[in-house]
């Protein structure tokens, strides 16, 4: 965007909220499209979001989200009056319009090309002006004019709604003291939407008394009279059923079995949409059938648990919606005007929440880091004071406090972490609009499942998350979902099904992605990776079908011959491969040819702070991350055994290969004179890294610390087989390892043992080591 | 910290510097004033004199502790943790190619600001603060040495020294960090 300047992040963080929550209001309305009736619900919240977001854009300057968002507006007005038809193709519009919102909202405040927004306007415009050729001619008879004439037309919309659907429509009169008035009808309101919609509320004409004001509520409901009349009971309201439907003499193709309804308990049949007649305005307003609230309380309990549908539905909808944006859930009732309503809606945000920047919990979780480190340097105060004589006391009471202080930075550390979290569902709200657009693009039906959405990772780790997710999804439907033909060949169902699973396993989230397609081809797979001469012939005739599989994620595979426009370039799985273990998770693949292909993610709930295990090599301290390390164990040297020069042991009947990180870094010791002995007995740390296990070897194991990670930093960043670096107790800076890169740098050596070569390389600096690390003064040879 | 303030109170007096005096409060500073001057910390690297911009600079350390990162560069003390903020420390005699000195009592960090983010620059002495007109600054000479004219913004004449300039993007670039590919060949010997 040019105009504006920068924009604020309140307004990015804003805007972003408003437009998840169109686009969840358009994954509904996709699911119910179908669907004989559309929850009109989803509609308003779909027209409130976008008409905040205009007013928003326009307070920021923001130009292109101004104008699309009232191009928008317009075709949502459309949709919600019923003079636009919700469907694949007025669906496809507002899809792309989150999408171009997004690009938009991703373009502010850079530089580049302006993202192009008139070929979407303009696909906006026609659907606008679509509207009218295919009015609802359904006529309201019945009702008394003047009611009519005041009504919007959004309300008239609904009104020809509930008629067309064969609902049944109430006159609920009720009669509020001045004074209360407010208080009163949110009260019979709330009561009343249990039973259908509120489609308006007018002031009745013959009030009372001057303190009083009488209105009349239209409700459109598929209860019967008495269930309302009982409902609202306590509020002194009368309720009268109309009967706004020609009769069936005048109306040609209406097919009302009982357009007088009077003393039938049935509801008219479902048939009774648009009856086109014009039949005459016969029956004045009111006229069917009356109960009043006293008079109708002996049938309560018959009806009242029958609750209408329609209430059920937008409640739920209301409850996904409602949790996090900044637009109050309506179940509290609002007049739906025209206007009116959407403009108070836009200017109350009722959400009790902050947004903070995550920066700024960065730098409390720094602090409570320093505060730990603090903390520990009491601890050996502690220690310090007890060596001298005759503080037993105070020492006593040092501790006591200590602990104390130690429960509640935990609590403090605990709450900021919570802070930092967030649900899974923004992510899958995201690849369900991909899924769909996919879908069409790729002419396969595909059904999304989610669940676990409410699952919580750190914010940054749900960042991180979205690019790899979306290159899995994008696989399952090129790759893993057939075609149409081809699953009906197969006697499946000719809709595939992608199942996206989170749940929490201990202190880490599981991600699933699980398709019901074809499968990964493992000799397929082999027979590539021999052609590109990842493997021998002869080495991938040992491979095992897991380690075969695994190939998918090497640089550059593909087992496609032609790359489409979504996928099958090869590029993808190694980035999914590297980006997850970037975020210390792990990835895997289980497959059953012509069944189809899981991936399970596994990941930490958070990497802000972390438990690490403290170990020493030749003189240098590091950390390792405690999620990667398995065990720890103490190995006589006579149970290491070279296999081709590599140096393995055997752990419960399980070759494992040994690293030394001292070699890995070429680590010399600070000072020659002091060389340690060598000696019978080595420590060994076996971590893990998805199916493959590495035994590092270090000389001491310092022990387990909470540590915060802190960034190397642009220019450091890149160290292989460094993650980052931390403070531990002494206030000593140590590094911490990324396990991950090391294993596979160790598994991807040329020399590496049969079976391994190739693999998971990616790129050749991995490698680099300029000088004796840590030495002092010039080098000496090995 | 006083030691640093009073270092730099000192250096001010050796380099020249005019400084205000109560008289000057008084009645009024007498000293011409120019405005387009700019202040150089100027510090001394293998015997020679360096500036940089006083903007690019956020504070002057003691010797830092440094943790040593493997696989970086020979010129890469290692990392420093500055209140709470972990920085990479360069040596900057190694970094400019020049013979390094054993660091004594004079040596300091010089803690630059640079792209957002910080980074130590460890040198021998630090003279004080200059200024120095823009008519004073010479366009680097292309050649000056080989590889160190890269890092060579401009070059400045003051009371008959030579001030080098450095280019901080230059001298900071991150693909210079990591430690060449040809160590990899000699690590395997």
């Amino acid at each position: 965007m040019t105009d504006g300047g920068r924009p604020s992040s309140e307004f990015l963080s804003e805007a972003q909220e408003i437009i998840e929550s169109f686009s969840r209001n358009l994954l509904a309305l996709d699911a119910q499209s179908s669907a004989p009736e559309l929850d009109p619900e989803l509609l308003n919240s779909a027209f409130r979001a976008v008409h905040t977001l205009k007013g928003l854009a326009a307070l920021f300057g923001a130009g292109s989200i101004t104008e699309l968002s009232h191009a928008l507006e317009s075709a949502l007005d459309g949709l919600r009056l019923g003079r636009i038809q919700v469907d694949r193709d007025s669906l496809d519009v507002l899809f792309e319009s989150v999408e171009t919102f997004q690009a938009l909202l991703a373009g502010l405040g850079r530089d580049g090309p302006a993202v192009e927004i008139r070929g979407l306007l303009e696909r906006i415009g026609e659907l606008t002006e679509e509207q009218g050729h295919d009015r609802p001619d359904t006529t309201l008879v019945g009702l008394d004019p003047s009611v009519l004439g005041v009504l919007t037309e959004y309300e008239e919309h609904r009104l020809r709604e509930t008629i067309r659907l064969g609902r049944r429509l109430f006159r609920v009169h009720a009669s509020f003291s001045l004074i209360a008035i407010d208080v009163g009808i949110e009260a019979i309101k709330g009561k009343l939407k249990t039973f259908g919609e509120v489609i308006t509320y007018l002031p009745s004409a013959d009030a009372s008394a001057d303190d009083r004001i009488d209105l009349d509520i239209l409700l459109g409901s598929e209860a019967e009279l008495d269930a309302i009349a009982s409902g609202v009971a306590g509020d002194g309201a009368a309720v009268f059923e109309l009967n706004p439907l020609p009769d069936s003499t005048g109306a040609p193709g209406s097919k009302t079995s009982d357009p007088k309804g009077k003393d039938k308990p049935s509801r008219p049949s479902g048939g009774a949409s648009r009856s086109s007649g014009t039949a005459g305005a016969s029956r004045p307003a009111g006229t069917s059938r009356a109960a009043t609230a006293d008079g109708a309380s002996r049938a309560a309990g018959a009806e009242g648990s029958r609750s209408s549908s329609p209430a059920t539905r937008s409640a739920s909808v209301e409850d996904r919606v409602g949790d996090d944006t900044s637009f109050p859930p309506h179940g509290g009732g609002r007049v739906e005007t025209e206007e009116g309503g959407t403009t108070e809606l836009s200017l109350r945000s009722l959400s009790r929440t902050v947004r903070v920047d995550l920066s700024r919990l960065d730098s409390l979780m720094n602090l409570i880091g320093e505060l730990a480190v603090v903390q520990a340097n009491f601890a050996s105060t502690l220690d310090d004071l007890r060596a001298q004589p005759g503080t037993a006391d105070v020492a006593r009471e040092f501790q006591a406090h200590l602990r104390t202080m130690d429960r509640k930075l935990s609590l403090l550390q605990q709450g900021v972490l919570e802070v930092r979290m967030v649900p899974l569902g923004q992510v899958f709200d995201k690849l369900a609009r991909v899924v769909r657009r996919l879908g069409r693009e790729a002419d396969k039906e595909i059904r999304l499942n989610i669940s676990g959405a409410e699952t919580e990772l750190d914010k940054l780790i749900v960042e991180e998350l979205s690019d790899p997710l979306m290159h899995m999804i994008r696989n399952a439907v090129d790759h893993g979902i057939e075609s149409r033909e081809e699953r009906m060949s197969a006697g499946k169902s000719a809709v595939g099904t992608i199942e996206l699973r989170a749940f929490q396993k201990g202190n880490r989230v599981v991600i699933e992605v699980e398709d019901d397609g074809r499968g990964l081809d493992w000799r397929q797979i082999r027979r590539t990776a021999v052609r590109r001469g990842l493997v021998t012939d002869l080495e991938s005739r040992e491979l095992g079908m897991q380690q075969v599989v695994d190939f998918i994620f090497a640089p550059g595979f593909t087992t496609r011959e032609t790359a489409t426009a979504t996928s099958g370039r090869g590029v993808g799985m190694d980035v999914v491969k590297t980006n997850i273990s970037r975020l210390s998770g792990m990835i895997d693949v289980d497959t059953v040819l012509g069944k189809g292909t899981k991936f399970a993610i596994t990941l930490p709930v958070t990497l802000a702070i972390i438990q690490a295990l403290v170990i020493e090599t030749a003189g240098h301290t590091f950390c390792i991350p405690l999620n990667s390390v398995l065990e720890s164990i103490m190995v006589h040297r006579r149970q290491i055994h070279t296999v081709e020069g590599h140096e393995v042991i055997s752990l419960r009947e399980k070759t494992l290969p040994l690293l030394h990180v001292s070699r890995l870094f070429d680590l010399r010791r600070p000072s020659e004179n002091h060389e340690r002995e060598v000696e019978q007995r080595i420590y060994v740390v076996i971590v893990g890294l998805a199916q493959h296990k590495v035994g590092l070897v270090v000389d001491e194991l310092l022990g387990q610390q909470d540590v915060v990670i802190k960034p190397l930093g642009r220019a450091l960043r890149s160290v292989p087989g460094i993650a980052g670096a931390t403070e531990i107790s002494g206030g000593r800076t140590v590094l911490l390892l990324d396990v991950s890169t090391l294993v596979e740098e160790a598994l991807a050596k040329p020399d590496a043992p049969p079976g391994r070569s190739g693999f998971g390389r990616d790129g050749s600096t991995r490698e680099g080591s300029s000088r004796p690390f840590g030495s002092e003064g010039p080098s000496h040879a090995h | 910290m006083p030691t640093e303030s009073k270092d730099l109170w000192h250096a001010l007096l050796r380099s020249g510097e005019s400084l205000a005096t109560e008289d000057d409060y008084e009645h009024g500073y007498a000293g011409e004033a120019r405005r387009d001057l700019e202040q150089y910390i100027a510090f001394r690297v293998a015997r020679e004199t360096y500036g940089l911009s006083i903007s690019q600079i956020g504070e002057i350390a003691m010797q830092l502790k440094t943790t040593p990162v493997p696989r970086t560069a020979s010129f890469v003390l290692g990392i420093a943790n500055v209140r709470g903020t972990v920085i990479p420390v360069l040596d900057l005699a190694e970094r400019l190619q020049l013979q390094p000195s054993t660091p004594d009592r004079d040596a300091r960090v010089l803690i630059v600001r640079h792209e957002g983010e910080q980074y130590g620059l460890a040198v021998d002495q630090v003279v004080g603060v200059v200024s120095i007109a823009p008519e004073d600054l010479e366009e680097a000479p292309g050649a000056i040495g080989s590889t160190r004219g890269e890092f060579i913004q401009s070059l400045a004449r003051r009371d008959g020294e030579l001030v080098i300039v450095l280019d901080l993007s230059m001298l900071l670039r991150p693909k210079d960090f990591l430690a060449p590919l040809a160590s990899a060949a000699r690590r395997n010997r």
